[in-house]
């Protein structure tokens, strides 16, 4: 293996805790904050490598009962600290026309292994890859079912 | 740090057990200690192999009965997975590695990220070469694409570098591996991804 990744162990805070966020803000000043962009689809893992906003090569290796979420503190010293940035998936907004749709589309959407987010009469499909790949199997259900499909937006 | 938990699947017969047996030597030569579970239908019958073979301790294979849908325990619900994996770190303080081998499935089958840190898809040129063209989402989502039984190529009527170049194409360039378990060739490659991406060491 070339080159040794700095090491993320545990979540040490989460930047919007008051003691956190001064701490962080001050960094901030002095150029010495890092940011890991992590997709909400991968958030749930506790082990993966990635490099920081700057080029730094990190290993994040969190015990099982801690996770990753937008903001977490991963590592903090007197010259660095290194934050994660969890950015949300888009989403399709499905909202069916009867009771009787609602039964059509969560039973496609189910046996699709879709992630879903369930909404006061409609529901959010967590998109992990192409919008258009989810509208074309949506396309052979507009026969079976009435719903109204809107197009992603940021959650 | 706790063990790396890495997923195996793949259709029937691709060779996710005999992937195992390939590379549970070069993981003892590297000095890192693994358990494994399987994933069958209604048998112990991959654990029991994978026993029989004597390159683990008995007790440091799990098997796990899916009882009917073979990804439903690796996605939808992986509990008994997980519950697994949890047992055998309370057993073995100071494990590296559980591989997670899921029963044989078809082109759907994905891990959930709550149960692997890191997981494999393995296929074999003898299922055909049209595969990774058909873009199921284990050919799409995993992150790293096994194409196993590479020796059998010319046996098939299959062109392999074309095969694994559209492999390539579909999965936009992330890691495609191909291999002949049995030969242990290959094999080390995915050590090494392993190593990299998260055994760390």
């Amino acid at each position: 293996m070339t080159g040794e990744p700095l090491m993320l162990l545990s979540v040490l805070g989460h930047a919007g805790d008051r003691d956190w966020h001064d701490r962080l803000h001050a960094m901030e000043h002095l150029g010495q904050v890092e940011v890991l962009a992590i997709p909400e689809a991968e958030a749930a893992r506790k082990r993966m490598r990635v490099r920081s906003d700057r080029g730094r090569d990190c290993a994040i290796a969190l015990s099982r009962d801690q996770s990753l979420s937008d903001g977490a503190v991963l590592y903090c010293d007197d010259r660095l600290a290194i934050v994660a940035r969890v950015d949300g998936a888009a989403r399709l907004r499905l909202t069916p026309a009867s009771v009787d749709d609602a039964l059509r589309l969560g039973h496609w959407c189910g046996n699709l292994h879709w992630k879903v987010v369930f909404l006061p009469g409609a529901m959010q499909v967590v998109l992990e890859g192409p919008v258009q790949r989810y509208l074309d199997r949506l396309r052979d259900l507009h026969g079976l079912a009435d719903f109204t499909v809107e197009a992603p937006h940021d959650p | 740090m706790t063990a790396a938990r890495v997923g195996i699947g793949g259709p029937v017969g691709s060779g996710k057990t005999a992937l195992i047996e390939a590379i549970l030597p070069h993981l003892a030569a590297a000095g890192i200690d693994t358990a494994v579970i399987t994933n069958d239908l209604v048998t112990d019958e991959d654990a029991e192999r994978l026993r029989r073979g004597g390159q683990l301790p008995p007790e440091r294979v799990l098997a796990v009965q899916a009882g009917a849908c073979p990804h439903t325990v690796i996605r939808e619900d992986p509990t008994l997975n997980i519950a697994a994996a949890d047992r055998l770190e309370r057993d073995f303080p100071g494990l590296d590695l559980i591989l997670i081998e899921s029963g044989g499935d078809n082109l759907a089958s994905t891990f959930s990220p709550d149960l692997v840190d890191f997981w494999m898809f393995v296929i074999d040129v003898a299922g055909g070469d049209d595969i990774p063209r058909k873009k199921g989402p284990g050919i799409l989502q995993a992150d790293l694409l096994v194409v196993n039984k590479a020796d059998l190529a010319p046996h098939v009527g299959v062109d392999l570098p074309l095969m694994l170049d559209q492999a390539q194409a579909v999965r936009g360039g992330r890691p495609v591996i191909a291999t002949v378990c049995r030969r242990d060739q290959g094999v080390a490659g995915i050590l090494d991804l392993l190593r990299r991406e998260v055994l760390f060491r």
